[in-house]
């Protein structure tokens, strides 16, 4: 099986500069991900989520440990015309169409204005967006705004999309819209890395489940041996985190 | 290697020059414009003189909110809000973000630069018919000292860029960018009196001397883009003086340009 991410013993801490402490936020982290899984990666807030997000993109470094990103080390640039990424945040620049935000994407990813014209026409059919599309971003609702984030993370139809909190923001038609895209890309054999606070979407789209929790990989397994369990994800969540079940809770 | 380099420009120029910033500065050099119409009617004999002055001390100004505020906002965006994300995720290496950003405030700084300096010449135009005989300057030295601020312009946003590639806060690099622009502006005249026969006679401590020198190597002497004597008085320009000011320019904006990508390559955003 072709390994698309590999993270392998992967350990940071967080240097908040002079006179502060540091701050350990990944330790030892190892899992992979296959080519043409849908990944979910979960995790209570500042469990090291984001962190793992940014050591793909090569936006911070690993201290210790290996990753590697279609075999290759994170900070080779040509690989991110393979990877589609959206940002939790919706923060894009503010006075740039969705239209002119697809077009970078695309553009930067190396395809013709006559092609991303045409995705770009797709997708935004495909989202009930085409209204918005010459619209400044500064000027749309966030659900709107995450809605120009998609597609412009989807416009150069990468092979390995890293979708951080997709729903965020979006109103019932266009969660729909994005977890049926979602299926649309696993059929097409994408590979999707995903993290998600619902656990309900997380085990509906994906083919294994990594739970982190302090910095740990606290849980890895696939979906099917999950649903073998007979337990639901929401349960595993809980005792992973140490909290009673759901409903003891309740 | 430019097509790889062509959309992040473009998206840095269209999403500058649409900034509300870039047309406040356009609405502003209006109001200047037509505040240097009224000033020059209360000059009694210099008009020519105080309508140049009055106008190239406006087109710095505006030079300034400019790299400030247009190009300041844009990376307090990227580093605050984190939107260096967007563009670090795709295909941009962070050599290439620092030389985009670059290219893309220039182009923008350049857009502000021509259409300020269009208002500015046609209120000088109007001016001069209306106060033909106090005007009698020609605009060619207008245009070059227009030419050299912006040579100014673009070394203040090199040492915008520098900073915010080092610094954690967008806000810390402005001020630290306000800093330079001051001590740039006077660190030429400063040098030269500290370097005079007068200031050695009266016993200027030659550690302050040194200290100077040092400076002055560092920060960029905007002094010497500060035509505004030369225009006001049509004195004569030395070729050796332009070629040299130009190439000191570019040299200064291209070291710290390559330590700004050297830094950046390090950088993490956390």
């Amino acid at each position: 099986m072709v390994k698309i991410l590999v993270f392998q013993d992967v350990s940071k801490t967080y240097d908040l500069g002079l006179g502060k402490k540091k701050l350990p936020v990944l330790f030892d982290v190892s899992f992979s991900v296959n080519k043409g899984e849908v990944f979910g990666f979960v995790g209570p807030n500042g469990a090291g989520k984001s962190t793992t997000i940014k050591l793909i993109l090569n936006l911070i470094f690993p201290d210790k440990g290996r990753i590697e990103v279609f075999g290759k080390n994170p900070n080779d640039v040509e690989i991110k015309k393979k990877i589609g990424y959206l940002p939790e945040i919706p923060y894009y620049y503010d006075y740039l169409t969705p239209y002119e935000l697809a077009w970078f994407s695309g553009k930067i990813a190396g395809l013709d204005d006559a092609l991303i014209k045409k995705r770009a026409e797709e997708l935004f059919t495909y989202f009930l967006f085409e209204a918005h599309a010459k619209k400044r971003i500064r000027e749309l609702s966030k659900g709107n705004a995450q809605k120009a984030g998609i597609i412009a993370t989807l416009i150069h139809s990468p092979e390995f999309l890293i979708l951080d909190e997709p729903m965020t923001g979006l109103d019932p038609i266009g969660r729909k819209l994005v977890g049926d895209m979602i299926l649309k890309l696993k059929e097409e054999g994408k590979t999707i890395f995903l993290t998600s606070h619902i656990l309900s979407d997380v085990e509906r789209y994906c083919d294994s489940i990594a739970i982190i929790y302090e910095g740990r990989i606290k849980f890895f397994e696939r979906k099917e041996n999950l649903l073998k369990s007979g337990e639901s994800l929401e349960d595993i969540f809980c005792d992973v985190i140490g909290l009673k079940r759901m409903q003891d809770v309740k | 290697m430019l097509s790889r380099l062509y959309p992040f420009i473009k998206i840095t120029v269209l999403d500058g020059i649409r900034s509300k910033v870039v047309v406040g500065v356009i609405m502003l050099s209006i109001v200047s414009g037509m505040a240097n119409i009224v000033i020059a009617n209360l000059a009694a004999q210099d008009v020519g003189k105080v309508a140049i002055d009055f106008e190239l001390s406006s087109f710095s100004l505006m030079g300034l909110f400019v790299i400030l505020f247009a190009c300041g906002g844009s990376l307090y965006r990227d580093i605050d809000k984190k939107t260096v994300a967007l563009t670090l995720s795709r295909a941009v290496s962070r050599k290439e973000y620092i030389l985009c950003r670059y290219f893309g405030y220039l182009i923008t700084i350049f857009f502000v630069a021509v259409t300020s300096t269009i208002i500015g010449l046609v209120t000088l135009y109007l001016i001069k018919i209306l106060h033909p005989k106090h005007f009698v300057q020609n605009f060619s030295g207008v245009i070059i000292a227009h030419g050299f601020a912006f040579l100014g312009f673009l070394m203040l946003l090199s040492v915008l860029i520098f900073f915010s590639s080092m610094t954690t806060s967008s806000f810390t690099a402005m001020l630290l960018t306000i800093m330079v622009y001051f001590i740039g502006n006077s660190i030429g005249d400063l040098r030269d009196f500290a370097e005079s026969q007068a200031s050695i006679a009266a016993g200027f401590p030659e550690s302050f001397r040194f200290i100077l020198r040092i400076v002055h190597f560092i920060v960029p002497d905007l002094s010497k883009f500060d035509l505004k004597v030369f225009a006001a008085n049509e004195l004569p320009l030395d070729n050796n003086f332009i070629t040299f000011s130009i190439a000191y320019a570019i040299v200064y904006c291209s070291i710290l340009l390559l330590l700004s990508m050297k830094v950046f390559e390090r950088r993490e955003f956390i």
